[in-house]
């Protein structure tokens, strides 16, 4: 098999991109734990948001605190409803790889939008679930969407790296 | 592109057995852990709800997903990966929970604690992390991106 041109030397580099990944990881999982306000943030917006989005889409919609109830489906929206957790892993990523800063933020900034647009779809295809397939409702919920959510970070984050291309890296 | 697609196909096949397997393997992963914190002499009564087994399925989806590495190179990825994650993923709930204990006490800490927020979140995201840290760092050299590369091979 074809060798692909400095493979053999990538080890190292991939670590340190690892190793920093991980480390900035627990330390924003650290900053979340201390302020949990940013979690309540994260609930209010997204439930603000499937508000708008209900109206905008003429969905049977009410919202009362965290509970929304979406086309005849009642979901608890939680810390795990929002997008943060695969915003922070994107960001983290963003930020472990090296890559001029605006470059950083406005992939930071661009990733953050896609995930919350993202996320919104993700609650709203629930909330069907719930109503019209109950029974695959913990499957879909705990797994399919999880998986799916792994892999929209994955082709974001490879979609920057790749964009990044024909810009220059500063001297 | 195809890797992603590949990937997708894979993940949501295997994720049919993960998930009947569920139970019984968090199950089992609390009796395995419960019985090294009681060796340690911290007791305690643990009922999982964790994304196990589910991050195995999905580095195993990774690794047959991948399509620069040879067969051979992947096998041997899922031959030592699968059970690696799987033993990182007890070693994890017993260094978290061992951790807390040790450092709250024997009755541990308000739900609402920060240092609790964290090891709560800590540990529900590990497994998805670990699985694809560890395809990065056992399939990475191949599998990723031209430009990932470029840079690491600096």
């Amino acid at each position: 098999m074809a060798r692909r041109p400095g493979t053999s030397s990538a080890r190292p580099k991939i670590f340190q991109f690892l190793a920093t990944f991980l480390a900035t990881w627990f330390l924003a999982l650290a900053a979340l734990a201390a302020i949990p306000a940013v979690d309540q943030w994260a609930v209010r917006a997204t439930v603000a948001s499937l508000t708008a989005v209900a109206h905008l889409l003429r969905l049977e919609y009410i919202a009362a605190g965290s509970y929304v109830t979406l086309a005849g489906a009642t979901l608890d929206i939680v810390s795990d409803c929002t997008p943060l957790m695969p915003t922070l892993a994107l960001w983290c990523a963003i930020f472990a790889f090296p890559a001029p800063w605006l470059w950083k933020v406005l992939g930071m900034i661009g990733g953050a939008l896609l995930l919350w647009i993202y996320n919104l779809a993700r609650v709203i295809a629930i909330a069907f679930v719930l109503q019209h397939r109950p029974t695959w409702f913990e499957f879909v919920h705990a797994y399919l969407w999880q998986t799916v959510t792994l892999c929209i970070v994955l082709l974001l984050f490879i979609g920057w790296i790749r964009a990044r291309m024909p810009m220059r890296a500063p001297p | 592109m195809i890797w992603l697609a590949r990937f997708l196909a894979w993940a949501t096949l295997l994720s049919i057995p993960c998930f009947l397997l569920m139970k019984p393997y968090q199950s089992a992963l609390a009796q395995v852990a419960m019985g090294f914190l009681s060796a340690l002499r911290l007791p305690v009564a643990l009922e999982l709800r964790l994304q196990e087994p589910f991050n195995l399925g999905i580095y195993a989806a990774m690794c047959l997903a991948s399509v620069r590495s040879s067969m051979r190179e992947r096998m041997r990825a899922l031959v030592v990966g699968v059970p690696a994650l799987a033993l990182f993923g007890l070693f994890t709930v017993v260094a978290v929970i061992g951790g807390y204990r040790v450092v709250t006490g024997s009755h541990g800490a308000d739900a609402d604690n920060a240092t609790t927020r964290w090891i709560l979140s800590a540990i529900e995201t590990i497994p998805w992390v670990s699985a694809p840290a560890l395809w990065l760092a056992l399939l990475g050299r191949r599998e990723l991106p031209g430009p990932f590369l470029r840079w690491a091979a600096g």
